[in-house]
C-alpha cells in the first residue's frame, strides 16, 4: 500500500500543474478548478491499479476533463457556440501578426480572449497550445476523430485572433 | 499547391502533423506566397501569446491533494459503523497506546515522522492551522495551560525572520503534543513539542513527501520541526529556537 502511494505520487503528482491548468480553463475559476483537481486526483488514486503505464499526463487530464464537464453540468453552464461566420471562413482576413503581438503583451487580455471561446474549442486550444499534445493524443482524450480535432483547432485559432484584437477596439 | 489548399493544411503544418510529402509542397508554396507565409507567422505569434497564459497549480494544492488521498471520505465509512468497527477502533487505541509506550524506538520513528508530516499537511489545508492565533508568546504559552500536562517553551522569532503565528493542540501517536506554528516568507513551519529526552543535538530526518524534518531535544523536551522550506532555512529556524531558550 505504501509503495502504491509512493508510486502514485511519483507518477501522477508531477502533472498537477497541467491538471490544474486544464481544470482552470474548463471550470472558469480558481475555486471550481481546485475542486475538480482534488476530485480528479482522488479518482485517479482509486483507479490507479488500472493505469497500465503509458502517458500519465494524458491519463490524468482525461479524468480532469470528465470531472470538469460534470462540474459544469451541475452548475448548469450554458453551451456556447461560435459565430457561423468564423466557422465557415477559411480565408484569412483577420488581424495582422503585429496586431496580435501587440495584444499578446497583456496576459489578461489574452486570457479574456481565450475565455470567450466555447468550451469545446477552448479545450483543444489548451491541450495543443499550452500542453503540447499531438492531434492523436487530443483525439483520444476528448473522444473525437482526428479530423474534428483539427477543424476545431483551426477555427478556434481564427476565433481567438478575432477576439484578441477585436477586444482592443471596444 | 494553391492558397486554398495551403490554408487548409497550414495549421497541421504549424503543428508538425503534416506528412513529408505535403510539407514539401506547402513549404514550396510558402516561399512564393506572402499571404500564406503571413498566416503561418500569425499562428506562431498566437501560440506564443497563448502559451504564456497557462495557469500553475496554487502552491498549497499539492498538499491538499495529498491530504485528501490519505483521509478517505467519511461517507464510505459511515454505513459500516457497527460492532466490528467499534472493536477495530478499540484495538487501534490499544495498539496506539502500546506504541506510545515503546516510543521512541527506531521501528516506530518512521510512523512518527509520517504522522507528524500528516499533521503538518492537515494544518495547511484545512481551516485548522492554529487554535490560538497570536504572535505574542505570552498569549500562546498560557493557552496550553490546563490542556496539556507540560508547559511547552514558546518563543517569538520575528527578529530572526520566523514570526510566531500561533499554536494548537495535536494528538500524535496517542499523546497530546503542542504544535507551534511559525511563518517563513509565506511558508509555515510546524514545531511539535512534547516531554522526552533531556538533550539531543539537532539532526536532519529523511524528508517525508517533500517536507523537511528536524529533530532535537533540550531540557527534557522533544522537538520536531516540519516544513516545506529548505533544509538550510529549517536548520536556521532550529538554531534560532535552540539559542533563544
Amino acid at each position: 500500500m505504501e509503495n502504491e502511494n509512493a508510486l502514485f505520487e511519483q507518477t501522477i503528482l508531477p502533472h498537477l500543474d497541467a491538471a490544474y491548468n486544464l481544470a482552470r480553463w474548463l471550470a472558469g475559476n480558481e475555486t471550481d478548478a481546485r475542486d475538480v483537481v482534488q476530485e480528479s486526483c482522488l479518482r485517479a488514486f482509486k483507479s490507479f491499479s488500472r493505469f497500465r503505464g503509458g502517458d500519465a499526463r494524458s491519463w490524468l487530464l482525461t479524468i480532469v476533463r470528465n470531472a470538469a464537464y460534470t462540474a459544469l453540468r451541475k452548475r448548469g453552464a450554458r453551451e456556447q457556440f461560435l459565430d457561423s461566420e468564423i466557422l465557415d471562413s477559411v480565408a484569412d482576413t483577420g488581424p495582422s501578426a503585429e496586431q496580435i503581438l501587440e495584444r499578446a503583451a497583456n496576459i489578461e487580455a489574452v486570457r479574456a480572449a481565450i475565455a470567450q471561446l466555447p468550451t469545446d474549442y477552448r479545450e483543444v486550444i489548451v491541450l495543443r497550445e499550452m500542453e503540447n499534445f499531438s492531434y492523436k493524443e487530443i483525439a483520444d482524450m476528448v473522444g473525437l476523430p482526428i479530423g474534428t480535432v483539427m477543424s476545431r483547432l483551426a477555427r478556434g485559432r481564427r476565433a481567438l485572433q478575432e477576439f484578441l484584437v477585436g477586444g482592443a477596439a471596444k | 499547391m494553391n492558397c486554398d489548399e495551403a490554408l487548409r493544411l497550414i495549421d497541421a503544418y504549424h503543428d508538425g502533423e503534416l506528412d513529408s510529402m505535403h510539407s514539401v509542397e506547402i513549404e514550396r508554396h510558402l516561399a512564393a506566397c506572402d499571404n500564406c507565409a503571413a498566416r503561418l507567422n500569425k499562428l506562431r505569434v498566437l501560440r506564443e501569446a497563448v502559451e504564456q497564459t497557462a495557469f500553475s497549480a496554487p502552491r498549497d494544492l499539492r498538499a491538499s491533494v495529498l491530504a485528501s488521498l490519505h483521509t478517505p471520505p467519511v461517507e464510505n465509512a459511515k454505513p459500516r459503523l457497527g460492532l466490528t468497527t467499534g472493536l477495530a477502533l478499540a484495538a487501534a487505541l490499544v495498539l496506539g497506546f502500546f506504541l506510545a509506550q515503546v516510543f521512541p524506538g527506531n521501528s516506530s520513528e518512521k510512523t512518527l515522522l509520517a504522522a507528524l508530516t500528516d499533521s503538518h499537511i492537515r494544518s495547511l489545508v484545512g481551516t485548522h492551522l492554529v487554535d490560538v492565533t497570536s504572535s505574542d508568546q505570552h498569549t500562546v504559552r498560557p493557552w496550553f495551560e490546563g490542556k496539556i500536562d507540560f508547559a511547552p517553551p514558546v518563543e517569538d522569532l520575528s527578529a530572526t525572520g520566523f514570526p510566531l503565528v500561533g499554536g494548537r493542540l495535536e494528538f500524535v501517536s496517542s499523546r497530546p503534543v503542542a504544535a507551534l506554528v511559525y511563518e517563513r516568507r509565506k511558508h509555515f513551519i510546524n514545531l511539535f513539542i512534547w516531554p522526552g529526552k533531556t538533550s539531543e543535538p539537532i539532526t536532519e530526518k529523511s524528508p517525508q513527501r517533500g517536507y523537511n524534518l528536524l529533530h532535537w531535544a533540550k531540557d527534557g523536551m522533544n522537538y520536531y520541526a516540519v516544513s516545506e522550506i529548505s533544509a538550510d532555512d529549517l536548520r536556521k529556524f532550529a538554531n534560532a529556537i535552540d539559542s533563544s531558550q
